[in-house]
């Protein structure tokens, strides 16, 4: 025999209905549920309150363009490995293609040839496409960087520190996002953030902001600077803006709130070039 | 090898439900949108894993699942470099989420529960797919499920946002 404990337990999955699998209590609930008229009543309640969240929660409103939006993101995405780096491009064509009757013997042949070579000068081509200049505007890399922190998505691309950053005294570094951007072409490009929290004792400073980099090839005109020590600092109210190229990447250091103190930070790391 | 699945298939069918799950987990349009973007790029990628059309939205769900818990745990680590850049920013989804007691009262549950939770109420997958997709035993997903309900029969007892009925009656 079922005690309501049990009973309450196993009822638990059974109140909605779902085209998927019977959705009725199990007999043994079920007889329970009959002998039993306080389970009775908690069970109707429960049915009740799983309709009325269930309703509830489906109400929510499908944002227009959405699976267009999803397509297109797609899209890019499938476009983008090439880009972002010498990934394998998908294979292209096999000796395979269909052809019917006496030909087809022939054709494996020189098929495979033919179209080894078709797949080469796609390749060029593909390759010249990628080469010609499609690069962001440095104004816009700033707009960006300079952009609401959620702006960048959270996952991040795998983006790879300088070691300066990381070896900084006193520097906490965050989670690293990312944010894709157009650069026309139907081509985007990663733009990676990282918080980071630099405090200092002598003198006391406390300074947030944020590290932000995206490769040198696709932005231009690329800053003077090739190094953040070396920089400008650029005064945006009270914020501040150094930016620099270093490798293969370009580099924008944002301090909201930053244009009194950001110099110490400038100061710190060129000691510590000098220290290692 | 069963029937080969297209994303624009699984984009047509799938992503306003997605949307929804995604939607009721994170509280944010933008959020959600986010979510189920990354759960789709996922899904391109690894497309051929999915052996069945019949087995795509348990397998979407797993990838949101992955994602979203992931997302929970970069956001925990972030809060306290981020607050002050994105002070100002955070105030209108808050406001928008203040509307919908429902969402804040899901929002008040421990991730794992609010999936769970949202997964049972939107009744697209069975028990079986939802423990599945969770990588949970069914009987955690019940102790679970009855934990979520209680919290946020709780939680909307006590904002008054509960229509038509009374909590359940002791025993
Ligand atoms: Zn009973």
């Amino acid at each position: 025999m079922t005690d309501c404990q049990t009973a309450r337990e196993n009822w638990e999955l059974t109140t909605l209905s779902r085209s998927t699998e019977c959705d009725h209590p199990s007999d043994d609930v079920t007889a329970h549920l009959e002998s039993c008229p306080n389970c009775r009543i908690a069970f109707r309640e429960q049915k009740r309150f799983d309709e009325e969240i269930a309703d509830r929660l489906a109400d929510v409103p499908i944002p227009a363009g959405l699976k267009d939006r999803l397509r297109e993101r797609l899209k890019t995405a499938a476009e983008l490995p090439v880009l972002a780096d010498a990934e394998a491009p998908a294979s292209t064509a096999t000796g395979d293609l269909v052809v019917t009757g006496r030909q087809r013997r022939s054709w494996r042949r020189v098929g495979t040839r033919t179209i080894s070579s078709i797949a080469a000068l796609l390749l060029v081509a593909a390759v010249a496409w990628m080469l010609q200049p499609s690069r962001l505007e440095f104004r816009s890399f700033m707009q960006v960087a300079t952009a609401d922190w959620a702006e960048f998505s959270t996952t991040s691309n795998g983006a790879i520190l300088p070691v300066a950053w990381t070896s900084q005294p006193g520097m906490a570094l965050g989670e690293t996002r990312s944010r894709q951007v157009s650069v026309g072409l139907g081509r985007t490009v990663m733009i990676s953030a990282t918080p980071f929290r630099w405090s200092s004792r002598r003198p006391s400073v406390q300074l947030e902001g944020r590290l932000v980099q995206m490769p040198a090839t696709a932005v231009r005109p690329l800053p003077a600077a090739n190094s953040f020590t070396s920089a400008t600092i650029e005064y945006q109210g009270a914020d501040a803006l150094v930016s620099w190229v270093d490798g293969d990447q370009v580099y924008i250091c944002f301090v909201p709130q930053g244009a009194a103190s950001i110099e110490h930070l400038q100061r710190a790391f060129a000691r510590q070039t000098m220290v290692t | 090898m069963g029937s080969k699945v297209s994303m624009d298939e699984l984009i047509d069918r799938h992503a306003e439900s997605l949307y929804r799950v995604a939607y009721r987990l994170s509280g944010q349009p933008a959020d959600a949108e986010d979510l189920i973007q990354q759960t789709f790029l996922v899904a391109q990628e690894k497309l051929d894993q999915l052996r069945d059309v019949e087995t795509a939205a348990g397998w979407l769900v797993t990838i949101l699942r992955n994602l979203f818990l992931k997302q929970c745990r970069d956001r925990v680590k972030l809060v306290s470099l981020t607050d002050l850049a994105d002070a100002p920013e955070t105030q209108p989804d808050n406001l928008e989420t203040s509307r919908d007691d429902l969402q804040a009262a899901l929002l008040a549950l421990p991730e794992e529960y609010r999936l769970v939770l949202v997964l049972f109420y939107f009744r697209e997958l069975s028990y079986k797919d939802i423990a599945q997709s969770l990588g949970i035993p069914l009987g955690t997903v019940m102790s679970r499920l009855a934990r979520a309900k209680a919290q946020l029969k709780r939680h909307l007892e006590g904002s008054g946002t509960l229509t038509g009925m009374k909590s359940g009656a002791g025993h």
